[in-house]
């Protein structure tokens, strides 16, 4: 190690320039990167899930759909008619759109005595309140329009579009405002569906972090000056931070991986991380300028480099083996981020110890710093340090059990931690996206759906009546508001073939009748997203009027109970996109448990090795585990739900605290070599403190620009990273020490022999 | 004098006008001549109809259709295969005075006839890739009935046609119709949608003369935008026979 950064000292250009070399390189491959924002994209292929909705897909084709509601007093105005016409008459002409539902091409089919008319819903529109109510009364006996295209209320309209496989969201998205605003109108319209969500999170995202992360990043370099004083303090770690954003994110297409939603974490994560090394090594220089003014320029760096190697080697391994262990996780992208994240942290370290001294040794000296070391007018933070200093020395015991007592307290909140994948919960309540939502949810029977596939002869009237019953049961379940189905259409061709007669809303048992009213069927409405061509399969839809995935999961665990009761039933497959958010909720609790839960074992087995001894590592899980304990709980009490995003990066943030413990540790151990125990935690606050500080406060302060944010997962962020930096920060500064003190844990104490030894080092150290 | 040589001018000039127009038929007597060929009375058919869905899974019917044309058009469609479809009939009656038809359905299972209403001529027949109005295309002599024409380019062998809709119920925006001079039949139509996008193809095979009239053995409807297709060929076909006026009814077409 010592050869490495001396060989950065004698030859700092070569370095200086290697560095620079590759993070070009890797900035060149930074505009190939390609997003996928699809939520199927998070979910590894195997997982039941993805494998029944990739069968639905197989057979009917993709299920994702936008939603384009028209609200006003009187739907069935002209006015509203005739844009509403429009829009749905363009929206059939786009390539991306494989089928329109809107009540211009819904067909509304009906018998009168012995007279069977088929027409459109709506086939002209009603110049006069006579002709409107004629209309009216249609639509209300039309079950395949009311309530589900046409609100029961008739003050609002859906205009469905489902859309063709592998249509991007950002163009759909884009090209529906266009329309909109093309085709203006006194009604309210409002954009529901999947594609939209997910077009509005990346577009949110996206926007919000440009406008926050510089500012943030600012911050952070205004924190990091008033901390050191000296430019290189500011500009040296932050030069890492930058440089280990770009290597990571230059290489996701290199690996040919993609960005998901997700990898936002990665740029965060680096900035919150990346610094932690050159931090320690500034601020060390600073403390080691000030007692040793006389050192030449190479030798103060040589010392500083020596002398820390060891414990930022160690630290930095922990986290990337926390990093590492991300690659338990069941998601694709979660694994991959894991693996970025650890390359990037990874280069920070080499960089920290090499490029830094490089540059280090070119500067001119700088100049001492006034710390906590050094004799005169103290800082800020210096006496802070001080006074936590003496506090933790004199009440180890208090501070212990008021840790505890408030940890405690908070980890009550882990009671009302909610669970939820539902990206409409990203939005605030009077956001576009979740008033739409709410809409579809209001109006038409929901937002959401489960599909279900059946399999069989779908044409055998014993297997309609099936799909019938489960029809008509699942209806029923409060968390259901509208169902599509083959069904739906049999019963209704029955009754107006029978002149509009109610006692033939049944299935008809003539084995024949099935194939004919197919047959009929579509010569004007086509079956495409209800039976198959071979009519081997069928598929029913279920809205779903919530936004909640646990009632989602409840739903899904309804169907497959129903499913299961009748062995021969031809309802084979659940799926969609409910299913795969209440299994995505799954898979976020047991992906971060494991992770955690290795990455918590993987990382006290690294510190264990470090110090050669068991209750090391121990000691370095419990500030650990506290910290998770009490960000989960705070997030139970601030309505924090655990997603995707929010849960990985506490996986994430865990990888930080560590840092803290291991540096705070391995100084004290040093220290206590030559004084005793309260002396030793003395000097360790009051020197590596002061680098935990600058390191912790720098990343905190910089992300509570993000909880500024509207969009409220860039907001959770910023609590997240706050809060979990911060725990571990008093984790480290008040609850270890305090530790140390009452436990006297003998890794930590020299024996009397290696004191002395310890004592000559240290005299020798001051010549 | 000069009256006389401004008379002499005037025939030259009418006479050569009328030559002219004799030579080069408009696109409108181009589908008049269409019918005028076929002058056919009754036909009474057998088809075999493969259906394609955009994977390539087939579904096939077979059915016999009889129609008459005097006096108004009256056509008679049953299905005979498969089984669970059979005896399934369509009836339509054409009533130009009204520029509309009756249509009347009558499903086995059902038992009953059922007269439809409301406009068809967009829907697909059956499932298949052609309109109701395509299938009114098929004898090649009813386009001038609802489509209008201008000749786009002629040569030797065959006329290219822009073919209009004059009927506002039809949803295609045009046509382009090749025409064999040899046959007078159409060998190839192109179905445009209303934003100029192609949408159909219809392309008539092996057009043999039968009983005089040129008829093609296979028709296929390609629909380009869904990727499917619908194969009809004929199985067997009889001109002019004599046809019972009375089977044009509902009440026959219920027995079956």
């Amino acid at each position: 190690m010592n050869k490495v950064s001396n060989f950065s000292i004698r030859h700092p250009w070569i370095v200086i320039s290697l560095f620079l070399l590759i993070t070009v390189w890797f900035a060149l491959q930074i505009p190939k990167v390609e997003m996928d924002p699809s939520l199927k994209g998070l979910i590894p292929e195997h997982m039941t899930s993805r494998v029944n909705l990739d069968k639905i897909e197989d057979v009917f084709g993709g299920t994702d759909a936008i939603m384009i509601i028209l609200e006003t007093d009187d739907i069935l105005n002209a006015k509203t008619l005739n844009r509403a016409k429009k829009i749905s008459d363009e929206l059939e002409t786009w390539e991306e759109i494989d089928k329109v539902n809107s009540p211009f091409t819904v067909q509304d089919i009906r018998g009168e005595d012995y007279m069977l008319i088929v027409e459109d819903a709506i086939e002209t529109i009603p110049q006069s309140d006579k002709q409107e109510e004629v209309i009216k009364e249609r639509i209300k006996n039309n079950e395949l329009i009311y309530g589900s295209i046409i609100s029961r209320d008739f003050k609002a309209m859906a205009i469905i579009g489902v859309l063709k496989d592998d249509v991007t969201d950002d163009l759909i998205l884009t090209k529906v405002n266009k329309l909109i605003e093309d085709i203006p109108g006194d009604e309210e319209v409002k954009l529901a569906g999947m594609p939209i969500i997910r077009a509005e999170v990346s577009k949110n995202t996206q926007s919000d972090m440009k406008k926050l992360m510089p500012l943030a990043l600012l911050i952070m370099l205004v924190f990091l000056y008033l901390c050191f004083r000296q430019f290189r303090g500011v500009l040296l770690p932050f030069m890492v931070v930058v440089m280990s954003i770009i290597i990571s994110m230059g290489l996701i297409p290199m690996l040919n991986w993609k960005i998901y939603l997700i990898t936002v974490i990665l740029p965060m994560s680096l900035i919150a991380i990346a610094n932690d090394y050159g931090i320690h090594i500034i601020a060390h220089y600073q403390e080691e300028n000030t007692s040793k003014v006389n050192l030449s320029e190479e030798k103060l760096v040589a010392k500083v480099v020596s002398s820390l190697g060891a414990p930022i080697i160690a630290a930095g391994l922990t986290t990337i083996a926390g990093m590492l262990c991300l690659m338990t996780h069941i998601m694709v992208p979660a694994k991959e981020l894991g693996i970025l994240a650890a390359i990037g942290i990874g280069f920070a370290l080499i960089a920290s110890i090499t490029f830094i001294p490089a540059v280090m040794v070119l500067l001119p000296k700088a100049k001492p710093i006034e710390t906590a070391v050094g004799e005169g007018k103290k800082g800020l933070l210096e006496r802070l340090l001080d006074f936590t200093a003496n506090f933790v020395t004199v009440n180890p015991k208090k501070i212990t059990i008021v840790f505890i007592v408030i940890v405690a307290l908070i980890s009550l909140g882990v009671f009302y931690l909610k669970i939820d994948t539902n990206p409409v919960n990203y939005f605030k309540e009077d956001s576009s996206v979740t008033k739409a939502t709410n809409a579809g949810n209001k109006y038409f029977g929901g937002a959401n759906t489960i599909s279900i596939m059946a399999e069989g002869d779908i044409t055998d009237p014993k297997v309609m009546e099936k799909i019938s019953n489960f029809e008509e049961t699942i209806i029923k379940h409060k968390n259901v508001g509208d169902v599509g189905a083959i069904s739906k259409i049999m019963r209704k061709m029955n009754k107006e073939l029978h002149s509009g007669d109610e006692r033939f809303d049944t299935i008809p048992d003539n084995k024949n009748a099935i194939p004919q009213y197919f047959m009929l069927y579509e010569s004007s409405g086509d079956l495409k997203k209800l039976v198959d061509f071979e009519r081997k399969h069928a598929l029913i839809t279920a809205k779903i009027p919530t936004n909640s995935t646990g009632d989602i999961q409840e739903l899904v665990g309804y169907i497959r109970d129903y499913i299961k009761k009748d062995k021969d039933s031809p309802l084979k497959i659940v799926g969609g996109f409910g299913d795969l958010q209440s299994e995505l909720s799954d898979a976020v609790v047991k992906g971060q448990l494991m992770s955690l839960i290795t990455a918590a074992i993987v990382v006290g087995i690294i510190v264990m090795f470090l110090f050669r001894s068991p209750v090391a590592g121990v000691m370095s899980i419990i500030p650990l585990s506290l910290a998770i304990v009490s960000l989960f709980g705070l997030m139970g009490f601030f309505k924090i739900e655990l997603n995707i995003a929010t849960a990985l990066l506490s996986s994430v943030m865990v990888g930080v605290g560590v840092d803290y413990t291991i540096h705070f540790l391995w100084r004290y151990r040093e220290e206590k070599k030559v004084r005793n125990t309260v002396e030793a935690i003395r000097i360790t606050l009051t020197t590596t403190g002061r680098g935990i500080v600058f390191n912790a406060l720098s990343v905190v302060i910089g992300f509570v620009a993000l909880m500024i944010s509207d969009f409220l997962p860039v907001k959770f962020f910023g609590f997240l990273v706050v809060v979990s930096i911060g725990a571990c920060l008093l984790g480290a500064l008040l609850f270890l020490p305090a530790l140390c003190i009452i436990f006297k844990p003998k890794f930590l104490e020299t024996k009397p022999q290696e004191k002395i030894k310890g004592v000559a080092e240290r005299v020798e150290y001051q010549n | 004098m000069k009256k006389i040589i401004s008379l002499t001018t005037l025939i030259v000039l009418i006479f050569s006008l009328t030559v002219v127009a004799s030579a080069k038929m408009t696109g409108d007597d181009v589908l008049n001549k269409m019918e005028e060929v076929r002058d056919v009375q009754t036909t009474q058919m057998e088809l075999k109809l493969e259906l394609y869905d955009s994977s390539g899974s087939k579904r096939v019917r077979t059915l016999r259709n009889i129609s008459k044309k005097i006096e108004r058009k009256k056509a008679l469609s049953r299905f005979l295969s498969p089984s669970d479809v059979e005896g399934t009939g369509f009836l339509s009656i054409d009533k130009p005075e009204i520029d509309d038809e009756d249509m009347y359905l009558y499903l086995p299972a059902l038992g009953s006839v059922r007269k439809i209403s409301g406009s068809q001529k967009n829907g697909s027949f059956v499932g298949t890739d052609f309109s109701y109005n395509d299938l009114s295309l098929i004898g090649a002599e009813n386009y001038n009935d609802d489509y209008k024409a201008i000749v786009l380019e002629e040569n030797e062998q065959e006329y290219t046609l822009k073919i209009i809709p004059t009927d506002e119920d039809i949803d295609y925006k045009y046509g382009k119709l090749i025409l064999s001079k040899k046959t007078w039949y159409p060998t190839k139509v192109e179905f445009y949608d209303s934003r100029d996008k192609l949408q159909k193809i219809l392309t008539n095979y092996n057009v043999k003369q039968i009983q005089g009239y040129w008829t093609p053995q296979k028709v296929i409807m390609e629909d380009v935008q869904k990727g499917t297709k619908t194969i009809l060929y004929l199985e067997s076909v009889v001109y002019n026979d004599k046809v019972n006026d009375r089977i044009f009814s509902p009440r026959y077409l219920r027995r079956y």
